[in-house]
């Protein structure tokens, strides 16, 4: 194997190290914003809605 | 050269050697002598059989038996290009319909397999980096870019790992096709 090879496989897996460590940070930031956007979303609002439209089906509107 | 002169020059030339392996060897040669004459050919071609006798002498030294140094020089007497060997045809044939060309296929096969994960990681990388222009990734940007990023560096590994697969499969190939060649025309003694 060549130095340049060597090299090539060196910056491969130091890649993959640095993949892993941010696919963790990338998996963290995710589930934190989901959270927050969970949190802001207004669940009596959307319900309501939801069931508002229903009725109209129901009733034929 | 009659057989002893080439006895004697031969026991000069192993003085180096314990006297019990100068006495072995010795007694070898003699055999390989008589049983040369038994067989009819003269002393002449016996000593022309065995070679000059400084390299018999250096070849004992190296630690080569009889048998090997004498298969040595019929391989490097045999005339080049004299034929294939049937033997070695046979050989070449049924090992690669069932052992070199299905590995050969499958080493080929997840090379390219690497090579397609490497243009899905690319365009899943330009389709998030798309989807953050064009604003539809309202609220989720810095995930996005996290994965970005995560997919790049995946896609150095796997190219690396492409670039260094197709090199050694290209040399691997080569020598697999001499390896062929060379048992196709000498057989897999030769």
């Amino acid at each position: 194997m060549s130095k340049k090879d060597i090299g090539l496989l060196i910056t491969g897996i130091s890649s993959f190290v640095l993949a892993i460590i941010f696919a963790v940070i990338t998996l963290i930031v995710f589930s934190v914003q989901v959270t927050g956007a969970v949190a802001k979303t207004n669940w009596n609002h959307l319900w309501n809605q939801a069931r508002d439209n229903i009725e109209d089906i129901v009733d034929g509107k | 050269m009659t057989k002893y002169e080439y006895l004697g020059e031969l026991e000069k030339r192993l003085e180096a050697l314990p006297h019990k392996d100068v006495c072995d060897i010795m007694d070898e040669i003699r055999n390989h002598f008589e049983e040369g004459i038994a067989s009819g050919k003269s002393e002449e071609e016996i000593c022309e059989s065995l070679g000059d006798v400084g390299e018999l002498a250096d070849s004992y030294k190296d630690g080569a038996t009889l048998p090997q140094i004498i298969s040595r020089r019929e391989k490097a007497n045999r005339p080049k290009n004299s034929g294939p060997d049937t033997q070695g045809i046979f050989f070449v044939i049924l090992f690669n319909l069932f052992v070199g060309l299905p590995a050969w296929l499958s080493v080929l096969g997840i090379l390219l397999g690497l090579a397609f994960v490497l243009l899905i990681l690319v365009s899943l990388i330009v389709f998030f980096i798309s989807s953050v222009f064009m604003g539809s990734a309202v609220g989720f940007v810095a995930s996005i870019v996290l994965l970005c990023i995560t997919l790049m560096l995946l896609s150095v590994l796997i190219f690396s790992l492409v670039v260094l697969g197709f090199k050694y499969f290209a040399k691997g190939t080569a020598a697999y096709i001499k390896w062929n060649r060379k048992v196709w025309f000498e057989g897999l003694e030769g």
